[in-house]
């Protein structure tokens, strides 16, 4: 199931809301553990055996790695084998059919690969086990003794399909006790409508600019078709994903849980690594502390550290998707990031603003490119045709045709890109006074309106993060 | 202050969600199922039969949801939300149907690839070399977002109809003649000959590619004076108008071209073994797919006889275009065998031996003939 349906919204929601509310705090968890399972079935019913069995896995895993705590040789054993039944169902399930082609091709091997369908939300809850049994083996949290409470964790619906991967140190405490209250609530419910007016309003709005302009065979393309279409996909990636987190946050509060803020207006950077702190903020920080930080980080001199990044952006890259383009993303990222700490960084402190956007922009808008075709070649030929090589013209018709078209939703996904629209609220509000507290609730039920609208008429709602 | 505002927002915002949701989720449980959408011209999903089976393949779940939108209260409404919202934004395109000027929706048309297109050319040819011993005709019809393209949107990005029929022209097997009705409807393009909320042409439109019709095929089509035109309705939205989902727009008027003598006609539909003396099936003007008055919409076979002074038999292959030119042949056959060849599945030589035909026509606009998606108003 994904939130932005009405199966979702209009029953899925209001039985789980109104039932969990109903039952005795001591039965929440159950109650929340069941409806997260339902939630998981809906859309592939035959995994529900896998989510019960890595919930198995995990659980047990941490106990025994606790229990023998004393006994280091046996709490290793544990840990690592809990660790490779994770990794391993993930690659399997993941990475298999990607493995297999990569060794048909070195070896000349004709290995038969079945296509199996990724299991929803496989990427996250993965790592949400990981970094339990790490934090367990370290001794940073106490284990959970309550296989409801562990399973509830791990399955938790607001999270369960695109993040935030939620450290299991970051929440454990609300997993037990938490409080819930009408002005939780509320603040859920904001959230969630904005979420939900990114994903439905904006995101699928402009994935269509994008789909037509990918349709179109490339030697057709003029420059300003390619442009448009690359701007379209970047802001339809961007408001997807970071709604869905929006809408993920927002039903953690009405849950009464805290879940951590995933993106931070990462379009306004002026560097990459900025960038990158500010996109998919979980992940980075998940990677940061299990992977770089105990690699040596950038504690063991200049080799290592180097060693260290290609290492980690490697595995970002592949975590996005089995296929070589997301690795060369990734290390085209890694790339910059390490010229940036090189020396980019410096230079660029000496440059006027606007520099430091524009070269972000364009290094995370040709990613994009890389992200999204999957053969290098095809991506190689969208970036000639961006900067003119290639292109039979550099503007025509079409591109004429979808820039007025697309120019006022253009410029809404500029302004909400930015904190300026965020800002620009909350000015009005002040302005209202006390008024605020009807017109703006009335406002947000009406972008809920015109998203039920839009729900309703929808003949397109691809989720671009599925696949990860 | 501000902090307390805040606050108080945030409590009303939520007891309004919950409110919202939680009505809908009512309101959806009793309310009774709807059968078929009237603006949207199709039958709704039904709730789901539950089964293991279909639960495990995921059917059921599926089904579920695309129940629960299709029966969504006021879905209509809501479509009309969208439609407004859009036209805000300057979206001029939905579904591939464009908002023209003057209130016109013009459908998208996209060339084939070589595949389809040759593929289709091919099917004709060899439906003609099944066929022979017949004079064989092609018309393929432009549509309005050819003949009208002054109507689009600037800069809209379609494809040219004439170069697609042009390429028809050139690879079709010698034995069959094309009518070409481009130069006779785009001459005539300041009449009403397309309907601005339909995909097809008006009987107007019909009526000239008639005209042309027996120009080529050698018989003397009558003059408009021989027709009494009669409108049987203003208030029809068509197909695009349910396609596109723009809504505030003028309905059409459907006209027929009743002859001032009145012709003898037999006319019998196979699929409902129904014998009737009328082309029109009048009763369709009180439902939503109004253009279905003409020979009651798509049928697989159709025969009519008529009391014609003429030997020619024909044997029309079409799509829903042909419906309202089907009248104007009734002086100039004695037979007519129709056939629907999306819903026909016997043997064309078969009937064509045994009905003893003499001409074939087949007739269908370019841009359902090209596209594999039926028109969706049978």
């Amino acid at each position: 199931m994904v939130f932005s349906s009405l199966v979702f919204i209009f029953v899925f929601l209001p039985i789980t809301i109104a039932a969990y509310y109903i039952a005795p705090k001591s039965l929440r968890n159950v109650f929340l553990l069941i409806a997260s399972l339902v939630f998981y079935a809906w859309g592939e019913p035959v995994y529900i055996v896998l989510m019960v069995f890595s919930i198995l896995v995990s659980y047990t895993g941490g106990l025994l790695i606790d229990s023998y705590r004393k006994r280091r040789l046996i709490a290793q054993i544990f840990f690592i084998t809990a660790m490779v039944i994770n990794l391993g169902l993930l690659c399997f399930f993941k990475y298999y059919g990607f493995i297999l082609a990569n060794i048909n091709h070195l070896t000349s091997l004709h290995m038969a690969s079945a296509a199996l369908p990724l299991p929803l939300g496989i990427s996250f809850y993965t790592f949400q086990s990981i970094s339990y049994l790490i934090d367990i083996y370290r001794g940073k949290v106490p284990v959970q003794k309550n296989i409801i409470t562990f399973g509830m964790y791990k399955s938790m619906f607001p999270q369960l399909v695109a993040g935030p991967i939620v450290k299991y140190v970051d929440i454990f405490q609300e997993l037990d006790r938490r409080n819930e209250s009408l002005g939780l609530f509320g603040e859920g419910a904001e959230l969630f409508i904005i979420g939900l007016a990114k994903k439905v309003l904006l995101a699928n709005n402009i994935a269509l600019l994008w789909k037509t302009i990918n349709a179109m065979p490339m030697g057709e393309l003029s420059v300003l078709s390619a442009w448009l279409g690359i701007v379209a996909f970047t802001f339809q990636i961007y408001f997807d994903f970071s709604g869905y987190t929006d809408m993920a946050l927002g039903l953690g509060k009405m849950l009464g849980f805290h879940l951590p803020q995933n993106f931070n207006y990462p379009y306004v950077s002026r560097t990459v690594t900025e960038f990158w702190r500010r996109w998919h903020i979980s992940l980075g920080s998940w990677f940061r502390e299990y992977v770089y930080i105990p690699l040596g980080g950038n504690r063991e001199g200049l080799v290592k550290q180097l060693r260290n990044l290609i290492v980690v952006w490697f595995l970002t890259g592949l975590w996005h998707g089995a296929s070589w383009n997301f690795v060369l993303w990734g290390l085209y990222f890694g790339a910059f990031v390490t010229a940036e700490k090189l020396f980019l960084i410096r230079w660029l402190e000496h440059r006027p603003r606007w520099l430091g956007h524009i070269y972000t922009m364009l290094v995370v808008m040709v990613g994009w490119v890389l992200f999204e075709y999957e053969s290098l070649g095809q991506a190689a030929r969208f970036i000639g045709r961006l900067f003119g090589y290639g292109s039979p013209a550099l503007w025509d018709g079409n591109g004429l045709y979808y820039l007025y078209t697309n120019g006022v939703l253009l410029l809404v996904l500029a302004l909400c890109s930015t904190p300026l629209a965020g800002a620009l609220s909350r000015t009005v509000a002040r302005r209202l006074g006390t008024a605020s507290a009807v017109v703006i609730p009335v406002v947000y039920m009406g972008l809920l309106l015109l998203c039920t609208a839009y729900l309703v008429n929808e003949s397109y709602n691809p989720f671009l993060y599925f696949r990860f | 202050m501000v902090d307390g505002d805040r606050g108080s927002y945030q409590y009303v915002l939520a007891i309004l969600l919950i409110l919202y949701i939680g009505v809908m989720a009512i309101i959806n449980m009793v309310t009774p199922s709807r059968v078929f959408s009237e603006s949207e011209n199709r039958m709704l999903e039904q709730a789901p039969h539950f089964s293991l089976a279909n639960l495990i393949q995921g059917k059921y779940t599926s089904a579920y949801e695309k129940y629960i939108a299709d029966q969504f209260p006021w879905r209509d409404g809501w479509i009309g939300v969208r439609s407004e919202a859009e036209r805000v934004l300057g979206r001029n395109e939905s579904n591939g149907v464009y908002l023209g000027r003057d209130g016109y929706l013009l459908q998208k048309f996209t060339e084939p690839s070589d595949e389809v297109f040759q593929s289709k050319v091919a099917d004709l040819n060899a439906i003609a070399a099944s066929l022979p011993g017949l004079r064989k005709y092609l018309l393929l019809a432009p549509t309005s977002v050819k003949i009208l393209a002054d109507k689009l949107p600037a800069n809209a990005p379609v494809d040219d109809e004439l170069v697609c029929l042009n390429r028809v022209r050139r690879s079709l097997d010698k034995s069959i003649t094309c009518v070409d009705v481009y130069d006779a409807l785009y001459s005539r393009k300041e009449e009403d000959i397309y309907y601005k909320t339909d995909h097809h042409w008006t009987t107007r439109g019909a009526y000239y590619a008639y005209q042309r019709l027996g120009e080529v095929m050698g018989f003397t089509p009558h003059d408009q004076s021989y027709f009494r035109i009669a409108r049987v309705t203003d208030s029809f939205y068509g197909s695009l108008y349910s396609t596109g989902g723009f809504r505030n727009l003028q309905p059409d008027a459907i006209d027929l071209y009743l002859p001032r003598v009145p012709e003898q006609y037999q006319v019998y539909y196979y699929d409902d073994q129904k014998a009737t003396d009328s082309l029109y099936a009048l009763e369709n003007l009180d439902k939503k797919d109004k253009y279905a008055v003409f020979l009651d919409g798509n049928k697989s076979l159709i025969k009519i006889t008529t009391n014609a002074d003429s030997q020619r038999k024909l044997l029309l292959l079409k799509d829903s275009y042909a419906n309202c030119l089907i009248p104007f042949l009734t002086g100039h056959f004695r037979e007519i065998y129709v056939v629907d060849p999306r819903y026909y599945s016997d043997s064309l030589s078969d009937l064509a031996k045994t009905s003893g035909v003499t001409d074939l026509l087949m007739l269908y606009n370019v841009n359902t003939f090209f596209g594999d998606a039926s028109d969706n108003v049978s």
